[in-house]
């Protein structure tokens, strides 16, 4: 027990010491505290508790949830190589492998997860549930939820505005051929 | 008594829940508005039925020796419809007992006495749905770790001549409603009812070799405080 009080305090020690606006590695343990801190990471960083940070670019490798502004690169974890829980709050760019993947603001790349949320998104998304508060251009998973969407596959797709296909066991889409349609719905001025 | 006061010193020392700077940023974990816990009460039934077949109502077939189960589950919000998304996002304690029509009998070994379960996770709620304006609806999935002092005798049966674990994948789903809004009682705003389904298993042997598991239908009310 000694040790471990020891240790504890050698971290909380570093995180008052080791301050510098950018970093190659942080482990961030709680949503206020990260063991070398910095606003940047240029490296890899280890988010455990909703550990939080202003920018990364390179690697996130999860342990339970992470909360990051901005994010470069690849984000994985402990679930099968997923974190549980990948929280971005402006711009994403990358890779990212999440039970739950919540992003705000503009995302580009490729979405791996039980759940994505995103806002507007450029890139593929893959889970079980796909969700998009704007715009987003390829959706597959079992149900797909957009207010504006390119394509999307799945069991059951809707969305506000159709750019292009929807596949699917029932598609909605305002701007549809009809706004419900069976296996296939597309816009009618495609 | 002195590793409790060492553990609190240390979460302390963490500033887990230290100032917050919130303003013009996005609100950071645990920054919540309003009512910050959940509390949720449960009754469950056994269930041989796999978890795709109670999903899909295609199958509800009980323990053969009754199997149930009685708990609380308590949850911390940790964001609340964060950037405008229709979730909430919690994280989740269960501490809930097994038991079931054991004859007492000095041959019936199928016992469910002294068996607790401990699960720990992060839940999502989906909060949007069409019909809102007549009863508020939310559907929970959580994710997460159980423990389980001696093997159920569900699993027991699930799993006889194979491996298994008292350390397994926990999910639960449930599906709750809102109380104000089918009683009209002004006091029971934040208090919902529902049912769902609380499930162990080894995610296919990737969690200590087990490739099975265990159901529970549970039916609760949840309010929060």
């Amino acid at each position: 027990m000694k040790k471990l009080i020891l240790f504890l305090s050698l971290m909380v020690s570093m995180t008052m010491t080791s301050f510098a606006e950018t970093t190659n590695f942080q482990l961030g343990l709680t949503p206020t505290l990260n063991i070398s801190e910095g606003e940047e990471v240029n490296g890899l960083r280890v988010p455990v508790f909703f550990g939080t940070t202003e920018k990364v670019t390179g690697v996130d490798f999860n342990i339970f949830a992470s909360d990051v502004d901005e994010f470069t690169g690849l984000q994985g974890g402990i679930f099968l190589g997923a974190g549980i829980f990948n929280k971005v709050n402006t711009k994403f760019k990358g890779v990212g492998l999440g039970l739950i993947n919540l992003h705000d603001g503009n995302g580009d790349g490729f979405l791996l997860g039980a759940g994505n949320l995103t806002n507007d998104f450029k890139g593929l998304k893959l889970g079980i549930f796909n969700y998009s508060n704007s715009n987003s251009n390829y959706e597959f998973g079992l149900v797909n939820y957009s207010k504006e969407v390119f394509f999307q596959f799945g069991l059951l797709n809707i969305a506000g505005k159709i750019n292009g296909i929807q596949i699917g066991l029932l598609n909605f889409a305002n701007n549809g051929v009809l706004p419900v349609m069976p296996f296939l719905n597309f816009n009618w001025k495609l | 008594m002195k590793k409790i006061i060492v553990a609190l010193i240390t979460l302390l020392s963490l500033n887990l829940y230290g100032e917050v700077e919130s303003e013009g940023k996005s609100k950071k974990a645990f920054d919540v508005d309003g009512n910050k816990y959940i509390i949720r009460p449960l009754y469950g039934i056994a269930t041989t039925s796999d978890i795709g077949e109670l999903l899909t109502f295609q199958g509800f077939e009980k323990s053969t020796n009754g199997g149930k189960i009685a708990g609380v589950q308590v949850e911390r919000y940790v964001y609340k419809r964060p950037h405008n998304f229709p979730i909430n996002i919690t994280l989740q304690g269960s501490f809930i007992t097994h038991f079931n029509s054991y004859s007492g009998e000095e041959s019936d070994y199928y016992t469910n006495d002294n068996t607790y379960e401990m699960n720990f996770g992060i839940k999502i709620y989906w909060l949007e749905f069409p019909w809102d304006k007549y009863v508020r609806t939310r559907l929970g999935v959580s994710e997460g770790i159980s423990y389980t002092s001696n093997i159920t005798n569900l699993e027991r049966e699930n799993q006889y001549n194979k491996k298994n674990s008292n350390y397994l994948n926990y999910i639960d789903i449930t599906l709750s409603f809102n109380a104000k809004d089918i009683t009209k009682m002004e006091k029971l705003e934040d208090t919902y009812i529902g049912m769902g389904i609380s499930h162990r298993s080894g995610i296919f042997g990737t969690v200590n070799g087990v490739d099975g598991g265990s159901n529970n239908v549970i039916f609760f009310f949840e309010t929060e405080l």
